[in-house]
């Protein structure tokens, strides 16, 4: 036997399947215990899945058809690979089908094969993995120059900065490709004042992030997304970029166009044509604003951020905590919108994380749950924003119309609920949003929300008093040792009103250790 | 900004609520902490309060300062009601709080406290003609306003928590125990020479809201607010006599009692149905607005006169917290104004509709601080669990149904609220939405170069006609397009043309 024989489980094979709007792709892999892939294989086939659904709002029947006989394609490649981890998803053609529950169905009762459909912000979860894979220096190299992100959604333009390896701010300004089109639509006949008219609106849209930008000293400019990856290829380009250059060329030659030749001379669909003019106008501006002579499109795949996710999860990678850190980074960014005492959130969240710690071994709770507790603590106070009465329900609905890097609408239904116990309120079997979790999703909801209401108990005076926690386990108790140098009286009673429903849920009185 | 905590020392609760204020009369609360000490229940037949319930309020009232300091508020006002007012021994009790938690009380004399409720209530409700309702643990005050001014006032000394000792309450309250309750409270009631029966009582206070809660749930009420909500004097007797037919431990498991207040809400309930059946009234509404409100409102506006109109605070209050373009919403608001007045008899009610058409067009945007994609129904949303002072529960559902219908016509989002809305109303909710669509067609850009619209409705047709700084062919072939949709709303045929000059020549155009 060689020396390097390799260790027990320091690799597996996985493999991700993308159901997506042209093409049914899978990958498979070997990923490693040190974070490594290597890609064995990649299998796709074209699909009219989302011509169907963007004309008829459904998956044709032959479609279906075709997608089951693919998928069962990908089925036996899984078994030859032996694969043991894999993970299928479907995006947003899928999203917006009627039927897609059907389909959904066919495919599991005829290949095993469970399909999730995924939201936007999961999309973006695995697009951003694969990028942080791609580009681990990501402003890495030197402490003075940083890297732009930015993704061109339907809704608004999404900008983040990455500077020393970790992402420093994600800015959303509301100017998204079909929120212009659907304002301007007046003026679409008349192109040239069109192009003109969008060009000044959206400039003062940008004008107060210039200065940000312009500070960042931007390195690197790297854009996601579908509208910018359309945009790209209609350069056929050999590169992974874009010239500042080719993108005016571009806008000054579409800009005297009718929708009608756009589409017949670059082979896209009504609504596709409608976002391009936007996005070329916002991607030429943004350009010309950073002095940056080239766009990345590095064509991220999906399959790719899916199969490092498998990894990470896998071999509980430490990337993976830093992702969590840029995930943690966006969702203060919704707390600051909605105008949250930061030293307040962010008080009860280093007091539920500690709590959630030296409690491991009587919720049993994982990692991942970690994170919905740490996102539940920081938005908790966002309710406020529209009304004080009943503002831990608002909160919750706030928080399910959020996008969450990688939260789907399920999870972020969980963390709303934990959300809205969060005080005095506690779950009850009228309230519908509760009735509609599973048993063991209630159970995750009533474990984390009693802690996030111990937590937020010992910052009722949103000073910051307790520095540490030390919990003791004693005869049916939890003495809870607070290390302080402040009167904590208040804290104390609020603390005492919080217990019984801990205690209801864990089988352990809390108790504040004099 | 300005932070003010208001502590009231009830004979039920202590209660304490922090706001913040901010210049114009906006001002929101941030805080709210209540503690059941029960300062009223006492053993003596003097009333003195109690050593236990004195140390125990002191013990509640040093918390509270400590959150005052906590949220950095800058005044506190303490006041006291009935349980401290009656009591001997009051001034031992003020005596302790002032050396103990160094905090001044003041008494309130029923007429202030009655004036308080009063003051809280024309800054939150749209009336001019009520009878105000205040239950407290030791006290009932009542209020007679008439065109939005205190006619009489009167502060009676039974309670829900007196009523509740008094009588035994605590088993099934049989037909004795009704008759003599009945003739006790009636002692207090008949003395009281102006009371009327053909208006509105406005309920103030935790046994209103909880008979409030109790009400929707039976009915499975869709819409969860309290403030304004509308309820018969029937519901009050059917909810009073399915409680008092209960033992104490059954009322418990009635959906929406509260378990603070389940052994003395009979002995709210005693007061309210015997003065409901004595003076004829039939129209409840519930306030959750009352004495603390009121004393923000009056530290607000330094004894000023109050404000005239409370809906247009609110909604300016709300222009500037959702950060809503505020140009813009002027502009449709202006627009829908002038399309609405011109065929209002098109319209299948006689009651004005501005003011929910005025809330629908200045917040039909307010959505967008949620999210762009779907912002027109996350503005229904947000418009009903906003803080709008002035309009019926069913006006805020219709505005917020018109604000939702402002990019087209979709009913769906109305769904769960369809039960409180009838054919005619949906019909007009469809009406608005599409006059909210043209007049937001009319500043699509958000860049008012539409600076006049006149309208009117002559044969069978509806005609528009727009003065721009600018070629507006655009906006108007766009409103074109809902000429269908127009046709089989109002059954006539609409007309929008662009006008050059600043002036029609037909007179009939307004």
């Amino acid at each position: 036997m060689g020396a390097i024989a390799l260790k027990k489980n320091s690799f597996d094979i996985a493999a991700a399947i993308d159901v997506g709007t042209n093409h049914l792709k899978m990958s498979i892999a070997q990923m490693n215990a040190d974070g490594s892939i290597l890609i064995l294989d990649e299998v796709s086939k074209p699909t009219s899945i989302g011509s169907d659904v963007f004309t008829y709002g459904r998956i044709n029947t032959q479609a279906i058809k075709d997608t089951v006989q693919t998928i069962k394609g990908f089925k036996r490649l899984l078994i030859e690979y032996q694969v043991k981890h894999y993970k299928a998803i479907a995006t947003s053609a899928f999203r917006e089908a009627e039927n897609q529950e059907y389909v959904l169905e066919r495919v599991r009762i005829n290949t095993d094969i469970t399909i999730e459909v995924i939201n936007s912000a999961q999309e973006r979860y695995y697009m951003y993995k694969a990028l942080r894979y791609e580009y681990p220096n990501l402003g890495l190299d030197d402490a003075d120059e940083s890297v732009l992100v930015a993704n061109i959604a339907s809704g608004g333009l999404e900008f983040s900065i990455y500077r020393q390896g970790s992402l420093t701010m994600t800015e959303y300004i509301n100017i998204g490709a079909l929120r212009l089109h659907e304002s301007l639509s007046d003026l679409q006949n008349k192109t040239i004042e069109f192009s003109r008219v969008m060009e000044e609106f959206i400039y003062s849209k940008l004008s107060p992030v210039k200065s940000i930008i312009s500070k960042a000293n931007i390195k690197y400019f790297v854009g996601l997304g579908t509208e910018l990856n359309a945009i790209f290829t209609l350069f056929n380009n050999k590169n992974n970029y874009i010239r500042k250059a080719d993108v005016t060329k571009l806008y000054e030659k579409i800009r005297l166009m009718k929708s009608e030749e756009i589409s017949t001379i670059y082979h896209l669909s009504e609504k596709q044509v409608e976002t391009l003019l936007p996005s070329v106008i916002i991607l030429n501006l943004f350009l010309k604003m950073t002095h940056i002579e080239k766009i990345y499109i590095p064509m991220l795949e999906l399959h790719r951020g899916m199969i490092l996710d498998i990894a990470d999860w896998r071999f509980d990678l430490l990337r993976q905590r830093n992702f969590d850190e840029d995930i943690i980074s966006s969702v203060w960014y919704i707390g600051k919108k909605y105008g949250i005492d930061r030293h307040h959130s962010s008080n009860v969240a280093k007091l539920a994380l500690l709590i959630f710690d030296k409690t491991a071994k009587i919720h049993k709770l994982n990692r991942k749950y970690r994170l919905y507790l740490q996102i539940a603590a920081i938005l908790h106070p966002i309710g406020y924003y529209v009304n004080f009465n009943n503002y831990n329900i608002i909160a919750s609905w706030l928080i399910q119309k959020q996008n969450i890097m990688g939260f789907s609408n399920k999870e972020l239904e969980i963390i709303a609920s934990i959300v809205r116990y969060h005080e005095t309120e506690v779950p009850q079997v009228y309230h519908s949003s509760y009735q509609n979790l599973t048993h063991e999703e209630k159970v995750i909801v009533s474990k984390l929300s009693a802690i996030l209401k111990l937590a937020n108990s010992l910052d009722s005076s949103h000073e910051g008093k307790i520095k540490n926690i030390e919990i003791i386990h004693k005869k049916g108790e939890l003495y809870f040792d607070l290390n302080t140098n402040y009167n904590t009286v208040l804290e104390e009673w609020m603390f005492a009103q919080r217990a019984d429903f801990f205690e209801e849920v864990m089988g352990l009185r809390p108790m504040i250790k004099k | 900004m300005q932070r003010l905590g208001i502590i009231d020392i009830g004979s039920n609760s202590i209660r304490l609520i922090i706001f913040e204020i901010f210049i114009d009369a906006v001002f929101r609360q941030i805080h709210e902490s209540k503690e059941m000490v029960r300062l009223g229940q006492t053993k003596d037949a003097m009333q003195n309060l109690s050593m236990e319930k004195m140390i125990y309020a002191i013990e509640t009232l040093k918390v509270y300062l400590q959150l005052c300091k906590a949220f950095e508020v800058d005044e506190i006002i303490c006041t006291a009601t009935e349980a401290v007012r009656r009591a001997p021994n009051k001034a031992e009790f003020l005596n302790m709080v002032n050396t103990q938690a160094g905090l001044k009380i003041r008494i309130l004399t029923g007429i202030e406290e009655a004036y308080y409720d009063y003051y809280a209530v024309i800054h939150t409700m749209n009336l001019q003609n009520c009878l105000i309702m205040d239950i407290g643990g030791s006290s009932t005050e009542l209020v007679l306003m008439e065109n939005k001014k205190i006619i009489n006032s009167i502060s009676l000394p039974i309670g829900a928590l007196s009523i509740t000792e008094m009588f035994n309450l605590n088993n099934v309250i049989g037909a004795y125990e009704m008759e003599e309750m009945g003739k006790f409270i009636m002692y207090y009631l008949l003395r009281i020479d102006w009371l009327k029966s053909n208006l509105p009582l406005v309920g103030i206070g935790g046994s209103f809201r909880n008979l409030s809660k109790i009400d929707r749930k039976l009915k499975k009420y869709p819409y969860d607010n309290i403030h304004n909500y509308q309820m018969s004097n029937d519901s009050a007797n059917i909810i009073f006599d399915l409680l008092r037919n209960k033992t104490l431990k059954q009322r418990a498991s009635v959906k929406g009692l509260s378990q603070d207040r389940v052994d003395i809400f009979c002995g709210a309930l005693a007061i309210l149905v015997t003065l409901l059946e004595y003076t004829k009234i039939e129209e409840i509404r519930i306030s959750r607005a009352g004495l603390r409100e009121g004393l923000a409102y009056e530290n607000i506006f330094n004894g000023n006169k109050p404000v005239d109109n409370i809906l247009d605070i609110s909604l300016h209050n709300l222009i500037h917290v959702y950060k809503i373009d505020r140009k813009h919403a002027e502009h449709v608001w202006n627009s829908v104004y002038k399309l609405y007045h011109q065929l209002e008899e098109m319209f299948s009610i006689n009651e004005n509709m501005d003011n929910i058409l005025k809330t629908a067009a200045l917040l039909h945007d307010c959505g967008i601080c949620i999210n762009y994609e779907n912002h027109h129904k996350h503005s229904f949303y947000i418009i009903l669990n906003s803080p709008i002072y002035g309009l019926s529960h069913k006006e805020l559902i219709i505005a917020a149904s018109v604000a939702a219908l402002h990019r087209k016509e979709d009913l769906k989002i109305l769904a769960s609220y369809q039960t409180l809305l009838n054919i005619d109303e949906i019909q007009n909710i469809r009406k608005l939405g599409l006059l909210l669509r043209i007049a937001e067609g009319l500043d699509k850009r958000h860049d008012q170069t539409i600076y006049k619209i006149e309208c009117c409705a002559d044969n069978n047709i509806f005609s528009i006609r727009v003065f721009s700084k600018m070629d507006a062919v655009n906006k108007v072939n766009d409103i074109k397009n809902m000429q269908k949709c127009f046709k089989e709303n109002f059954n006539i045929n609409l007309q929008i043309e662009q006008v050059n000059g600043s002036h029609s020549i037909e007179k009939k155009f307004i």
